[in-house]
């Protein structure tokens, strides 16, 4: 069960949001969920290539920076508890934006019942492995978190999602979202905190100063997970 | 009657050949000897003992190939137990003990994995559904921890049964062996590594341990010690056997000469073929020692009876070996069919045993006829006075009553020979077919204790194994396929002799329990939920259970039936109702394979006893067919084959009253013995076909006084030689040694008194009219 929980451990590390807005898809967020144009900046597996259960992948989207998860695994269920345990751990009762913490976590854990329910009718019984995608999206108006449930195939050892059943697309505040890229980049992409801030300032929308402070100030305590 | 007709051209050619070799060939003939058994003797000595136990096991090709797939699909199933009983056990200091105890053998090298208790983990239902979590929590001298341990094992009976026993003062190290070196043993010497520990960390705990590599590691040191202690004690006793027979120094040293050389022959042999010593074939030696006495015996007191003052004692020498060569060949020839027989065994170890026993007695044959001459050729002949017994000593008083007896009493004798074998058929029904690993060894003997201890204390010692999978060859992936198999577990479970069953039923069902947040173990429903428990035991390296109880591709699972030290006795009705109950419940759908070492031994056990007939009548055949070219008579052939027989039948009939188990062991004492209990007819009935001139009791008078000496003195030092094995290690060697030196002096006893009145009886013709 050691493996389960390395993998819990790492995808709970970049999974784990600062801050939510809960908020219905607008007509506005379309673009940013489209992700037909994606270029992928940088793609690792995790929590190895040898075993992998999904992908992270920083992606350009427009003028959007999307910090993407696709999940593919038989261990949803155990992933998302595990996502739910580190959320809780980073944003405490005490804590500035932990309502929008508990929001996530319990979009996330309903997602993963959805996605159980469906499993379970599934046609194909062949593939036990169940499938979600989250993504971390900033833009220079929208910082939101999308949930979805995707279609995958692989592409040169790559997964690449042919098409996805959104789920729940969460507005959060600009500073947890932002915070969150930075985390997952430094856990999930294998980057030092330099080679980060050198890939993705140049990409992330400024910031007021307010929040840059606060994404700073976050980093800066290792939210680690 | 007539003589035996032997072809006179090869005697005369035989004669020639003694001549020559009593002349100039004296001396090359014993440099090439001495050289010869110099060269074996080397290979002999460097005789090792096997470390596996594979030529023990017979070679059905059909449990062969199971046990193989069986390897395959689920590895090593020699697990090793070590039993801690410590005063303090759930306390911070007996855990603590246990720990380190733990942690220390799984350094060892060869150990592949060390489960107990303070390494245990269990499913536990957590946030995310089951958990893996430790047994014993850390640290050990938390408050709490004894409560909840107890409580956890009170959750898991199943566990607990593997890890603790009932009255939760012993605890269990299951130990798993890597895999063996090119030559069967482990590296490093595993048993003897735990030992060490044991030794050093034993304090107030009380240490125990066995399995099946233990029993395989004790049972080669028991067979060097049996090799060490057997022969030299065999060699002892026949020595002193023949200086109390015979008095003089020629009447040792020529005997012995001729053992020594055939042991050095035939164990070279063996050791030069590529063998080892296992617990049958390390009776080799003994076995060889005393069947090359027989052949000089009767030399050497033939030579005794070389008049005085011959003049060519040389040629006095060829003549009495000539007048005893065919005798003694044909004596060599039906001593070998008996051991030959034992060729229609499966087991290897029992051919082998049989095949170089032979080889032995053939060795022993042509070293006799040659040294025996030779050696006495360089001894002057004993004057009279000094001849052993050469008056009216007793041994001439006990013959002369013989003699009278078998003759004048010949139907009283007959009819209690018939009183005594129709016993002895009776007691033969009551002789139990039971192969028992543990209870071969000697009370005394610390595996035995240890295991006697481990099984009383936790879940058994033994375990046959089942594959059970499903006849579509498809995966047992259906709830359907988990409840067959746990329904099959609780037939198995209900059986007396089982302690415990397991199965990847047992795991999924507390998987599924602590997933769903049940206390009690259950299977799951559908199919999803069971192979989300496979997926989940797939991915945790810290319990491979997975891939000791299913087959990677999940198409076959072990059905591990642990049950407690008993024999093949008990053990084959109860897999003959595990296998019964088993298709009943299973059905159709699923196939049910039996297997495991300790089935292996269970159906050669059974098989052994089968194959026992086919030896015994191969042997008796080989014999009458010995004996009728011998003497042409079909009167004279079944008169021979009644004394042969009726030992045998006191033999069996001994082991049903005395209660000795037919076994590995003792299941070739019938073939064997009746090779060579004939010997004693043969060279009876030679001599009394030389001693007849148409009155048999007179005949029978002459032949008794005649032979009996030589015939008494070989069975007796056959009788004492075989009794050596009564100080081996193993039962089945002591039972086999005491049988067959009994049976020698039943053989005897029959030689003496019942051959002479079947002669006596088969001399009477029809009409009244003695020939």
């Amino acid at each position: 069960m050691r493996t389960r929980a390395l993998a819990a451990l790492v995808l709970a590390a970049f999974c784990n949001p600062a801050g939510a807005a809960e908020g219905k898809p607008q007509a506005a967020w379309v673009r940013l969920l489209d992700g037909s144009r994606d270029e992928v900046v940088r793609a690792e597996f995790v929590p190895s290539a040898e075993q992998p259960v999904g992908e992270v992948r920083l992606v350009r989207r427009g003028d959007a920076v999307v910090m993407q998860t696709v999940l593919r695994t038989k261990f949803l269920k155990r992933v998302v508890a595990e996502i739910r345990k580190k959320e809780m751990a980073a944003w405490p009762r005490d804590r500035q934006g932990h309502g929008d913490a508990v929001k996530y976590v319990d979009a996330v854990l309903a997602a993963q019942g959805g996605i159980q329910e469906r499993f379970r009718r599934r046609e194909d019984r062949g593939d036990r492995r169940q499938k979600m995608l989250i993504e971390f999206i900033l833009s220079r108006r929208a910082s939101i978190v999308a949930i979805a449930e995707p279609e995958i195939t692989e592409e040169g050892g790559r997964m690449r999602v042919v098409s996805k059943r959104p789920i729940a697309v969460l507005e959060l505040s600009r500073a947890y979202v932002r915070g969150n890229i930075y985390e997952i980049a430094w856990d999930a992409l294998g980057l030092d905190r330099k080679e980060s801030r050198d890939i993705l300032e140049p990409m992330l929308p400024p910031e007021s100063p307010a929040e840059a402070e606060s994404s700073e100030t976050e980093r800066g305590q290792g939210i680690s997970r | 009657m007539t003589s035996p007709e032997p072809d006179r051209g090869a005697l005369s050619g035989l004669e020639s050949f003694l001549a020559w070799l009593l002349g100039r060939g004296r001396y090359p003939y014993l440099a090439l000897l001495l050289l010869a058994t110099a060269g074996f003797s080397i290979f002999a000595l460097r005789i090792g003992a096997e470390a596996e136990t594979g030529s023990m096991v017979s070679r059905d090709k059909e449990q062969a190939r199971s046990y193989a797939a069986f390897r395959s699909a689920f590895g090593n199933d020699e697990e090793v137990v070590l039993s801690v009983t410590h005063p303090r056990l759930f306390t911070p200091e007996g855990l603590r003990y246990l720990d380190g105890l733990t942690k220390e053998i799984g350094t060892l090298e060869g150990v592949l994995r060390v489960y107990s208790l303070t390494n245990a983990r269990h499913a536990v239902n957590g946030p995310a559904g089951a958990e893996s979590e430790p047994l014993v929590p850390r640290p050990l001298d938390a408050p709490g921890v004894s409560r909840r341990v107890l409580s956890a094992l009170d959750d898991n009976p199943k566990l607990a049964g593997l890890l603790v026993s009932r009255d939760r003062r012993t605890a269990g190290i299951t130990i798993e062996a890597g895999e063996r070196t090119g030559d069967g043993a482990f590296p490093g010497d595993l048993t003897e590594a735990i030992r060490g520990v044991m030794a050093r960390r034993a304090g107030d705990a009380e240490l125990h341990l066995s399995g099946i590599s233990v029993q395989k590691h004790d049972v080669a040191e028991f067979v060097r010690r049996d090799k060490a202690l057997l022969v030299p004690l065999s060699m002892l006793v026949l020595a002193g056997m023949l200086a109390v027979t015979f008095r003089s120094v020629a009447g040792v040293l020529v005997p012995m000469a001729v053992k020594i050389v055939t042991l050095a022959w035939t164990m070279g042999a063996y050791a030069l073929s590529g063998y080892r010593l296992n617990p049958i074939t390390a009776l080799l030696p003994p076995l060889i020692v005393i069947l090359s006495i027989s052949t000089s015996v009767h030399l050497y007191d033939g030579w005794l009876h070389i008049p005085e003052g011959e003049g060519d004692r040389a040629r006095a020498i060829v003549r009495e070996t000539r007048r005893l060569f065919v005798p003694s060949l044909y004596t060599a020839l039906t001593t070998a069919f008996g051991l030959l027989s034992l060729a229609a065994s499966d087991v290897p170890a029992v051919r082998r045993f049989g095949a170089f026993g032979a080889v032995g007695v053939f060795i022993s044959f042509a070293v006799s006829v040659t040294l025996v001459p030779v050696a006495l050729s360089f001894f002057p002949p004993l004057r009279r006075e000094r001849m052993p017994h050469g008056g009216n000593g007793p041994p001439k008083r006990f013959l002369r009553a013989a003699s009278r007896l078998s003759t004048e009493r010949y139907r009283t004798v007959l009819a209690v020979a018939l009183v005594l074998s129709l016993a002895g058929v009776a007691g033969i029904a009551r002789v139990r077919n039971n192969t028992d690993l543990v209870r071969f060894l000697k009370p005394g003997a610390p595996l035995y204790r240890d295991t006697l201890f481990i099984d009383r204390n936790l879940a058994g010692v033994y375990a046959l194994e089942f594959m059970v999978s499903r006849a579509d060859g498809l995966p047992l992936t259906s709830p359907e396929d988990l409840r067959a198999l746990a329904a099959f577990q609780g037939m198995a479970s209900a059986q007396g002799a089982v302690a415990e069953t397991y199965s990847i039923a047992d795991v999924i069902g507390m998987i599924h329990a602590a997933e769903t947040g049940g206390k009690s173990p259950r299977l799951p429903e559908n199919e999803d939920d069971l192979l989300y428990g496979y997926d989940l035991l797939k991915a945790d390296p810290e319990q491979p259970f997975l891939s000791k109880l299913v087959k990677g591709d999940l198409t076959v699972a072990r059905v591990s039936v642990r049950i407690h030290a008993i024999g093949t006795a008990e053990a084959a009705p109860l897999v003959r109702t595990l296998l019964t109950g088993g298709k009943r419940i299973l059905g159709e759908r699923y196939a049910l394979v039996p297997t495991g070492s300790f089935y292996q031994v269970t159906q050669d056990s059974n098989r052994l006893v089968r194959r026992q007939g086919a030896s015994i009548a191969l042997s008796l055949a080989a014999i009458v067919l010995a004996i009728h070219l011998l003497f042409r008579s079909p009167a004279v052939t079944v008169a021979a084959l009644v004394p042969a027989l009726v030992p045998v039948l006191l033999a069996g009939g001994f082991m049903g009253y005395a209660g000795i188990d037919l076994s590995t062991g003792t299941a070739m004492v019938a073939p064997v013995i009746l090779g060579l209990v004939v010997d004693n007819t043969i060279h009876y009935v030679a001599r009394y076909r030389q001693e007849y001139r148409g009155d048999a009791r007179e005949a029978v008078g002459r032949t008794t006084m005649g032979a009996g000496r030589a015939l008494t003195a070989s069975s007796l030092i056959l009788a004492l030689g075989f009794g050596v094995g009564g100080f081996g290690s193993f039962k089945p060697t002591v039972h086999f040694s005491l049988l067959a030196g009994g049976t020698m002096l039943a053989a005897l006893a029959c030689a003496l008194l019942i051959l002479p009145a079947c002669l006596v009886l088969s001399d009477r013709p029809a009409d009244g009219v003695r020939r």
